[in-house]
């Protein structure tokens, strides 16, 4: 059967473990041990043979906030100038432009959102900035911007 | 005898005069208003350059040829470029974008591998640049008349020049009409034993194209002249001359008449006039005598002579030098290889364009407008599709035996997350003008459809998850007009009790009709229609299969659903109109809307990765490298009359449909036929792995599959699967223990992280 990789993440988190493992063993009462380390246990019950153990297909990874290519912070910025100009359809159109470089950046959606909003279509501003939290890490300055968005939308409806 | 000619002559003078009137406001009436009914044309996406983008080398060349880009050894001004190792030099031409011009830029572009690294301008780092986008199609007028209007400051000098200087040297001296100018032709045209030059001032030229019919007497010869007359009177120099350059005729492409220089320049150079070399005007300059007589594809020698003979007159009359007249004349025609404007070379992307166009549009303004109307249409995207098609189903015609020319397709793909519909095709014959199958086919889908089945039931996390064991015995299903459905699994075997993803993965038919009799069907076609599906549904249990029709472009707009982590988006073909003169007439920016949450999306996307993996969607990888992540769905309908699958990677969707117009057997199966094409359509492409990021709200647990119970890392039949938080198994096998994944806590703990 096919396996895939386990992500790079997860693999890095089993090296940190076994590293804290080493230095845990002189002073720590007996650690849990990854299973990876020990032999396995017998198994309790039959099992498909394909389905043993496969951790292939995966994603522990969260969004996480890959530097944003310059290529999109450079248009989004030239959005974020024209929105101050008031002249949205523009700002709109750099965050499209933006967008098809990549649709996986949430200050894209930030921005279309914001655009959207001063334009009064507020349904349509709810849901890019939905879409734009659907991205955004949690905890990140875009996250939090987008909240407030969708906060200052639902007080306007 | 004296009264009655005086008598007469009165009359003349009245008639003459009324006569003059009305020509004259013949002649302002057209020369003021909208002068032609200039056809709607439409373009594909502008392609950017930046930094990080995933685009090869030769994809670029490929992009830049297609554009009329030259190569040459220095790059000196716009539309040339170089190539060097992995680098290439660049001059991008000028054009005027939605959001304003766009000057030529000289620029440096270094690849590492399939992608740039690196975008210099000639001092600064430049973090995007775009080219202009390509002309694929337009709408035209009835009469079928085709130009791309330009100004005389567009034109380079010697052009314009050495036009006057072979059709009209007096230009700038007559009123209209030219006595000497007859003369002089007469002469010229004695000296060189054949007509060089025309006796008909520009002007008059001018009239008889733009006001007159083609009727050859001495009485239309009076009117033109008078006409002429009139036309000077009233208006510049350079206002006839812009005219004249925009109106004749410079050629026949099938139906269509090629006017102007600025449309000619394109259709047989494939570059803007700007651009034009010294023989190259010289040659549309001589096509101006007979455009159908001197064609440089038909009759490239008659061409060349026409061409070397202008550029005699031009050096004779000083538009350019002796020494100049030599190099140009020492080249060859240098005409593209193939007509730079053709009418309608993506049919289908332009029919949907189209379809969009007459919904807000009226036809005779999109026929005479002059509209520009900018797509999302990706011509390499286009190209790839085309390829791949092209390859794989001759091969499956030879390789299943099938009668060669039996089968029929038709491709959809869509950029994921703006929904913009990049490629299409209707047929398996590129170019095919017929019978859009992407869009009007309506096809049983099959299987294609049981995602919906499983998301509906994946919404119900309390209820259902990826490790819930579904129930794969045979199964009737009485509907309310009496008739039993006993649908079975495509090996007629079954398989007892599966894991849900399982039985997405393996394509189980009892399984799935099973479900989706638990979950309701009116709840099923609540979820296809939240997916986009805008058709009309019968409500049979058949339908759990598949046995709804729908187009692949149905298909698509269901899969980016899924794909866009349940934001849905209705497919998007056009992506600005602007008038003529440039000024925005309507945008269609992005909206979207969620109809699922993230977190059964990521479920969903799961057991689609477990379809290509280790289900019915594995022979994928007979195409695609082994590291790439992608998800899908195969479907095949009874009979194996259709053979579909739909799938996506990071960037794209994509759908394919392989069958027969008459709707009959194939020995194809979704797996064998369609997925074919659509893995050689992405390894073609090199997309990437698809994100796949675990929202919040999801968290992966160990079960053991045979029994649905929690299990650990390490322990026999346990996988690692995705949650809706609350909805992991709380029941645990003897195997489970605190340990295994649960050590980072535990380690965390301690060091008080």
């Amino acid at each position: 059967m096919n396996r895939l990789t386990a992500t790079g993440q997860y693999g890095g988190r089993l090296a940190l473990a076994a590293l804290l493992l080493i230095a845990l063993a002189a002073c720590a009462p007996m650690a849990p041990v990854p299973t990876e380390t020990l032999p396995p246990p017998p198994a309790p019950a039959p099992a498909p043979k394909d389905d043993t153990s496969d951790d292939s297909i995966r994603s522990d990874a969260e969004p996480v906030s890959k530097p944003t290519n310059p290529a999109v912070m450079s248009l989004v910025n030239q959005g974020w100038t024209y929105y101050r100009q008031n002249n949205y359809e523009a700002a709109l159109g750099a965050a499209g432009r933006a967008q098809r470089i990549d649709p996986r950046s949430p200050e894209v959606y930030l921005l279309m959102a914001s655009a959207r909003f001063s334009l009064y279509q507020l349904a349509v501003a709810e849901q890019l900035a939905r879409k734009g939290l659907a991205l955004a890490q949690s905890g990140s300055a875009v996250n939090r911007q987008l909240q407030a968005l969708l906060a200052k939308i639902a007080a306007s409806q | 005898m004296r009264r009655l000619a005086l008598w007469l002559a009165f009359w003349a003078v009245i008639g003459g005069a009324v006569a003059v009137i009305v020509l004259d406001s013949i002649v302002r009436a057209k020369f003021e208003g909208a002068k032609w009914a200039l056809p709607a044309h439409v373009y594909g996406r502008a392609l950017d350059l930046y930094a990080g983008q995933s685009l090869s080398p030769s994809r670029l060349r490929w992009e830049l040829d297609q554009l009329g880009y030259r190569p040459v050894a220095s790059v000196s001004s716009p539309g040339q470029y170089r190539v060097s190792g992995s680098q290439v030099e660049l001059y991008t031409r000028p054009f005027e974008f939605w959001d304003g011009y766009e000057s030529a830029k000289q620029l440096s572009i270094s690849f590492s591998g399939n992608s740039i690294q690196s975008l210099k301008g000639q001092q600064e780092a430049l973090d995007v640049v775009r080219l202009e986008p390509m002309m694929i199609g337009g709408i035209y007028p009835d009469h079928q008349e085709d130009r791309v209007l330009v100004t005389l400051t567009e034109l380079p000098p010697y052009l314009v020049d050495g036009l006057l200087a072979v059709e009209d040297q007096q230009f700038y001296r007559h009123f209209g009409i030219s006595f000497t100018g007859i003369a002089r032709a007469l002469l010229s045209n004695i000296v060189a034993g054949s007509t060089v030059q025309g006796g008909s001032t520009v002007t008059q030229q001018l009239v008889k194209n733009f006001y007159l019919s083609k009727e050859r007497s001495l009485v239309r010869k009076g009117i033109e002249a008078v006409m002429a007359v009139m036309l000077e009177v009233h208006y510049s120099k350079e206002a006839i001359l812009e005219t004249y350059l925009n109106e004749v005729f410079l050629g026949q492409s099938g139906k269509r008449a090629i006017h102007g220089f600025g449309l000619a320049s394109r259709h047989y150079f494939r570059q803007p006039i700007g651009e034009l070399e010294v023989h190259k005007a010289a040659l549309l300059i001589g096509m101006v005598k007979g455009a159908s007589f001197y064609d440089p594809w038909r009759n490239p020698e008659r061409a060349k002579n026409r061409r070397n003979l202008v550029l005699d007159v031009m050096a004779q009359e000083g538009v350019i030098s002796e020494e100049e007249a030599g190099f140009a004349k020492a080249k060859p025609l240098e005409v593209a290889a193939k007509p730079g404007t053709s009418t309608n070379p993506y049919p289908a992307y332009l029919q949907l364009v189209r379809e969009q166009l007459n919904r807000d549009y009226r036809e005779e303004d999109l026929k005479s407008a002059g509209l520009r109307i900018f797509t999302h249409f990706d011509p390499q995207v286009q190209h790839q599709v085309e390829n791949s098609i092209t390859a794989v189903v001759d091969n499956l015609e030879k390789g299943y035996r099938i009668p060669g020319g039996a089968l029929e397709t038709a491709a959809v793909m869509v950029r994921i997350g703006t929904a913009d519909v990049l490629a299409l095709a209707g047929s398996r014959k590129p170019g095919y003008a017929g019978y859009n199958r992407a869009v009007d086919a309506r096809r049983q889908v099959g299987s294609t459809i049981k995602p919906a089945v499983y998301l509906t039931a994946l919404e119900r996390s309390r209820q259902y998850t990826l490790a819930t064991l579904v129930d794969d015995e045979p199964v009737s299903v009485k509907s309310s007009n009496g008739t039993v459905w006993r649908p079975q699994n495509y090996e007629k075997q079954s398989n007892g009790v599966v894991p849900l993803f399982r039985a997405l993965g393996n394509s189980l038919n009892q399984a799935t009709a099973r479900l989706g009799m638990q979950l309701g069907l009116p709840n099923v076609t609540e979820t296809i229609r939240r997916l986009g599906y805008e058709g009309a549904m019968d409500e049979y249990p058949s339908m759990l299969l598949g046995s709804m029709q729908m187009s692949p472009m149905d298909v698509a707009s269901l899969y980016h659903t899924i794909a866009a982590e349940g934001f849905y988006t209705q497919l998007r073909t056009i992506s600005a109109i602007y008038t003529a003169d440039n000024q925005p007439l309507k945008r269609y920016p992005f909206q979207t809307e969620q109809r699922f949450s993230p977190q059964v999306m990521h479920l969903l996307q799961y057991g689609l990765q477990v379809v290509m993996r280790e289900g019915t969607g594995k022979g994928a990888y007979r195409r695609l490298p082994e590291n790439l992540t992608v998800a899908g769905k195969t479907g095949t309908t009874n009979d194996q009359r259709d053979s579909w699958f739909a799938g996506f990677s990071d960037e794209y969707v994509g759908v394919v449909w392989l069958g027969r117009d008459d709707n009959g057997k194939m020995p194809l199966t979704g797996a064998s036929g369609s997925l074919q094409v659509w893995a050689d359509i992405m390894a073609g492409l090199g997309t990437r792995s698809m994100a796949f990021q675990k929202p919040q709200g999801v968290t992966y647990h160990w079960v053991e599959t045979a029994t649905g119970l929690l299990s650990s890392e390490g322990c026999a039949g346990a996988r690692y699967l995705p949650f809706i938080d609350g909805s992991e198994p709380t029941q645990k096998s003897s195997c489970y223990r605190t340990t295994g994944g649960d050590v980072m806590d535990w380690i965390k703990g301690r060091l008080g992280l």
